[in-house]
């Protein structure tokens, strides 16, 4: 290469590097706003025997771990902001300020009987009661129609955040395509691995996710627990299916490239899809479920008292609210056919609120457990139709779709559902002379009425520890509690969040004010540089005008 | 041939002095101007401006030098009753009588047009590489002084890497074909 070729060359390769690191310098201020841009810089090497500079690559500053723990972060972030809004909303909905709430309703109800108390045979009186009665219902069935929401809105946001995880897991896929078609273009691949680490990050707030690659360098990219989503090209898909035993709530499935699905729904543990199923299968209807108890405890022991007493007509033994219906559910993983033909209470007194499960220990023998107390109630030889009774239940199992497998169990209590089918008899709807104001049917007796309002002090809700209204309070105050909790949790995940975010930035993120510094530098050297060269060169005109 | 004139030896020997010296120093300003492409294309902003410190204080030394250059060639002019602009080196070089002295004054002039065209080229291109940085961090600056707009979602690429379009944040301003 002759002398003027070498120089040429030389400064049109200098040339080529100074405009791409000013490039990329342009870059990076110009994505300043991208989300999940990545800084890039130039890695120049100088060339052997003074031949110039050339530019060895262009790299993405990111930190690994940072990214790891961003990742995860972001996960737990979305989860505790979709738990926290969870309480907002139970909060609000049992908000005795702005609502009129149970409290309130306790509280007149029992007005209302000492009203009655005070006049047994008034009409008036009688119709206020029952007018409290249907209005305390009514509140119980709006608290419990308003969870029932949550926990359907939750179970429909299953459905959403698992479509909008395969688009995001099917664009990752289609960025690695784009990845490996890419060639001698390492500003365009690094653009493709910034838009890649931002759908993954958006993934990581739906699905708890990890990032790795496999042994020959593919992107691997996981559920945290374990399940591949993405490797390389390949994209894996998320489904949502019908639980096996409760039509009413979705779970989440992974689908193998064979078509076959594995129930991964235990491992959404974080994102919105982990918020979405703690919130539908434990948040709620833990509150629910409180709800309901305290429907149950009260109807019971209300009529309890109730049919002690004898209503106007002369009658006694009769509920002012209906007998609550026994709740049946199958257990979770049972294999076998038997179904649930009836379950009804045939002995009210012996109503309460524990937990029973009928558990088959083979295809022809079951015992009944009461599960709070821990003890067997019952047990014998299963036969199709066989009707079991026990605590005041009476259930008829029949092998509808096929005998039972051993393992197989039911759920049985008296308090779900109570707050939705707490309703006052239908003779009482018809007449108010069924209350039970007295023990004789005279228009003057008002000891039942009395006994009923003691009710109200009594320690006869929560396992017989409170009162209904105490018992209401606690739930409450611990609502309150909780719900203090998840802000707090919510507000470290924020706090984390940030500041994994801010050290991610720090590494990765674009600084204007560094890169418009380092512009303004370059700009004063070539400022000052050109300004030398025309002195120079008007110095050197005297002279060369000499040297003709 | 005239016998010089003692005064006039000493005014060809302080020209040549003179113009000696501006060739060592226009040479230096050579290597400092070859030395200042590569800091300026290889974007070293410390390197640049410290060779133009350097070239600063060359071109001090080589304004001094001229004005001593501009002194000897008045006085010659004067000697030969000549305006000092009409005083070119050839001119002093065929008016020199000793035969030594007007070799060394042509290989003076030579190498310092030698030198000096290699300066311009150098100074030429070094200005280009200069013009072509300041338009561009102009552009730069003037986007990154640009208030954002909104939701910035695409990169300032295409897949195959085609830099994107117009001046809008989240997209490159500029548009430099990189080849290999």
């Amino acid at each position: 290469m002759s002398s003027i070729q070498s120089t040429l060359s030389i400064a049109r390769q200098g040339l080529m590097v100074s405009q791409l690191g000013l490039h990329i310098t342009g870059h990076n201020v110009a994505n300043v706003n991208t989300e999940g841009y990545k800084r890039q810089r130039v890695n120049q090497v100088n060339m052997p025997y003074g031949m110039g500079v050339r530019v060895d690559s262009i790299e993405r500053t990111i930190e690994p771990l940072v990214q790891k723990r961003l990742l995860g972060a972001t996960s737990s972030c979305t989860q505790q902001t979709d738990r926290a809004e969870c309480y907002t909303q139970l909060e609000e909905l049992m908000n005795e300020t702005k609502n009129r709430g149970l409290d309130a309703e306790f509280n007149d109800f029992f007005k209302a009987l000492q009203d009655l108390s005070k006049a047994p045979g008034g009409e008036a009186e009688r119709t206020t009661l029952r007018g409290r009665g249907e209005s305390m219902a009514t509140v119980f069935e709006y608290y419990h129609d308003q969870m029932a929401q949550q926990v359907a809105d939750q179970d429909k946001a299953v459905d959403t955040h698992v479509a909008t995880a395969n688009d995001l897991i099917n664009r990752i896929a289609a960025k690695n395509q784009a990845i490996a078609m890419t060639r001698n273009d390492e500003i365009a691949l690094n653009d493709l691995y910034n838009d890649r680490d931002e759908l993954v990050r958006q993934l990581a707030e739906i699905v708890p996710v990890t990032q790795g690659e496999d042994e020959r360098g593919t992107f691997m990219l996981f559920v945290e627990a374990g399940m591949p989503l993405v490797a390389g090209v390949q994209a894996y898909q998320l489904e949502s299916r019908p639980d096996a035993t409760d039509d009413n709530k979705r779970d989440v499935y992974w689908v193998s490239d064979t078509g076959a699905a594995q129930d991964i729904t235990s491992q959404m543990t974080k994102g919105h899809l982990g918020a979405a199923i703690e919130i539908r299968d434990k948040l709620v209807p833990d509150e629910l479920q409180k709800i309901d108890r305290l429907a149950a405890d009260f109807v019971l022991a209300f009529n309890e008292q109730h049919r002690a007493g004898t209503g106007l007509d002369g009658v006694s033994g009769r509920n002012f609210f209906k007998t609550l219906p026994v709740f049946t559910h199958v257990g979770e993983n049972s294999q076998g056919g038997v179904g649930v033909l009836s379950a009804t209470v045939t002995d009210e007194t012996q109503l309460n609120l524990d937990d029973y499960e009928i558990r088959f220990t083979s295809p022809t023998a079951y015992e009944v457990v009461d599960t709070t107390a821990g003890t067997t109630v019952t047990s014998g030889a299963y036969t199709p139709g066989a009707t079991l009774t026990f605590s005041g239940m009476s259930i008829t199992l029949d092998n509808a779709s096929g005998p039972p497998v051993a393992g197989d169990y039911f759920r049985v209590n008296m308090y779900e559902n109570a707050s939705e089918n707490i309703e006052i008899t239908p003779e009482l709807q018809n007449s108010t002379d069924v209350i039970a104001a007295g023990f004789t049917g005279q228009s003057g007796d008002n000891q039942n009425a009395l006994r009923l309002i003691a009710l109200q002090t009594q320690a006869l809700a929560s396992n017989s520890t409170v009162s209904f209204q105490q018992y209401y309070k606690t739930i409450i105050t611990n609502l309150g509690t909780e719900a203090a909790s998840a802000n707090n949790q919510l507000d470290s995940q924020d706090a984390l969040l940030n500041q994994v975010t801010t050290l991610n930035e720090s590494v990765s993120g674009v600084n204007l004010d560094e890169e418009s510094t380092t512009l303004m530098v370059y700009q004063r050297a070539y400022q000052a540089s050109a300004k030398v060269i025309q002195i120079a060169d008007d110095m050197m005109g005297t002279i060369i005008d000499m040297i003709r | 041939m005239p016998a010089i004139v003692p005064m006039t030896v000493a005014l060809f020997e302080d020209l040549a002095s003179v113009l000696s010296a501006q060739l060592d120093l226009y040479g230096q300003l050579a290597v400092l101007s070859e030395t200042e492409r590569a800091a300026l294309v290889s974007h070293e902003p410390e390197g640049v401006f410290d060779l133009v410190r350097r070239k600063e204080t060359l071109l001090l030394r080589l304004r001094t030098l001229d004005e001593s250059r501009e002194l000897s060639c008045l006085r010659l002019a004067r000697h030969w009753n000549l305006k000092a602009g009409e005083l070119t080196v050839s001119e002093i070089q065929r008016r020199c009588p000793d035969v030594a002295m007007a070799a060394q004054l042509g290989e003076l002039r030579d190498a310092l047009r030698k030198i000096l065209t290699r300066i311009q080229e150098q100074n030429a291109r070094n200005s280009v590489i200069c013009r072509q940085g300041m338009d561009l961090i102009g552009e730069l600056l003037q986007a990154s002084s640009r208030p954002a707009g909104g939701e910035c979602a695409a990169s300032g690429y295409g897949l195959r890497g085609a830099a994107g379009a117009g001046m809008t944040p989240g997209h490159s301003p500029i548009r430099i074909q990189v080849t290999s």
